[in-house]
């Protein structure tokens, strides 16, 4: 998850817009009178859209997460079989 | 065991059970360094040893309950493992489990008068054999989960390829985003042989009375799949590259309205 959990972190998520989570700290979002930003006007004109694809490899917040998690179970998983593997169950007998 | 089975047990045969297993449960009388002469044990001299036997029994015995426990959850909250394995571990665990709660039910049962020491080592030597909840069900479970979960990662990342290269593709193909591309296709493709040679099949047939004889499936699917976890680990920072390279394209090509100069963002206000 922790892929998946940085992704989340920079603010990026499928649907958002990559110019406003690009815009340098501080910067304040424009907005017009009719409440518009203008990173939403720009987005609906540009020939390469700034949705999640790009922002995420192809890849959705969704696959992301399957794809971390199906890895750190894994990684779990393999770190209990070690631990099972040392295990001295006639140890366990003696007294 | 019952009372007229244990009443069976004479002193010699489980002398010859108990010495290979090492210096477990009173092979010897502890106050004489004798063998018993008989499967009674003489009334007060060993009273202390085996109250701390049986003790010792209990206590190894709820640690195993507590562990089929613990590997029954982990199997029923499994969300990558395949039905098929689901259902061949969760019938594992189970008579394993049902098998463990007899054999402590029958020590817990168990008195001076009713059970002497070389008894209760054959009840622990039980406790090991016939169930190795530790070496066998445990990495049974373990193992299975691992292949199961690699395989998950490995086809959802082979499933998404397409959509990989038609992000760098829209990102005008970036040298680095191309490279790591490239790698992840290779990378994955070892990873899917590495799970694969994890042959679950196998490791689910290791009996407990089998071992260590037919250790061998643990030991091999535990190296095939920890190769394949480093060949996802490699993939997974491909991705990582490919998306911050992608992204760095969109920063760089399509700046925040504050940058640009095309004209439709004003064109539209």
């Amino acid at each position: 998850m922790v892929l998946a959990s940085a992704i989340a972190a920079t603010g990026c998520h499928s649907g958002g817009n990559v110019a406003a989570h690009l815009r340098p700290p501080g910067r304040s979002v424009p907005v017009a009178q009719d409440g518009s930003t203008a990173a939403h006007r720009a987005s609906s004109t540009l020939t390469v859209p700034l949705q999640g694809p790009a922002r995420y490899a192809g890849l959705s917040l969704t696959d992301w997460e399957s794809i971390d998690q199906a890895l750190s179970n894994a990684q779990s998983a393999l770190a209990q079989s070690d631990t099972d593997a040392s295990h001295d169950e006639q140890g366990d007998t003696t007294p | 065991m019952t009372t007229l089975r244990r009443v069976a047990v004479s002193a010699t045969a489980a002398l010859t059970v108990l010495v290979p297993a090492g210096a477990s449960y009173a092979a010897t009388n502890s106050s004489s360094g004798t063998p018993p002469t008989s499967g009674q044990n003489p009334p007060a001299q060993n009273d202390a040893r085996w109250q701390e036997d049986h003790q010792k029994l209990l206590s190894d015995l709820q640690a195993r309950v507590q562990t089929l426990a613990k590997l029954t959850t982990s199997v029923n909250n499994d969300e990558t493992l395949s039905p098929q394995d689901k259902s061949a571990l969760s019938g594992l665990v189970a008579n394993e489990t049902n098998g463990i709660n007899q054999l402590l039910a029958t020590v817990q049962a168990a008195t001076p008068q009713n059970t002497t020491i070389a008894q209760l080592g054959a009840d622990a030597k039980e406790m090991v054999d016939n169930y190795r909840v530790y070496l066998v069900m445990s990495r049974q479970v373990h193992l299975t989960e691992a292949a199961d979960a690699q395989t998950t990662a490995e086809t959802k990342i082979e499933s998404n390829e397409s959509k990989i290269q038609a992000a760098i593709n829209r990102a005008g193909n970036p040298p680095d985003a191309v490279s790591a591309y490239n790698d992840l296709v290779h990378q994955v493709a070892n990873a899917t042989q590495g799970t694969g040679n994890a042959h679950i099949p196998a490791v689910l047939a290791v009996t407990p009375k089998g071992y260590p004889g037919d250790e061998g499936p643990l030991t091999s699917a535990r190296s095939a799949l920890g190769q394949a976890r480093t060949d996802l680990t490699a993939a997974r920072g491909d991705l990582v590259t490919i998306r911050n390279v992608v992204a760095q394209h969109d920063s760089t090509n399509h700046p925040s309205p504050g940058q640009t100069t095309s004209g439709t963002s004003s064109s539209a206000a």
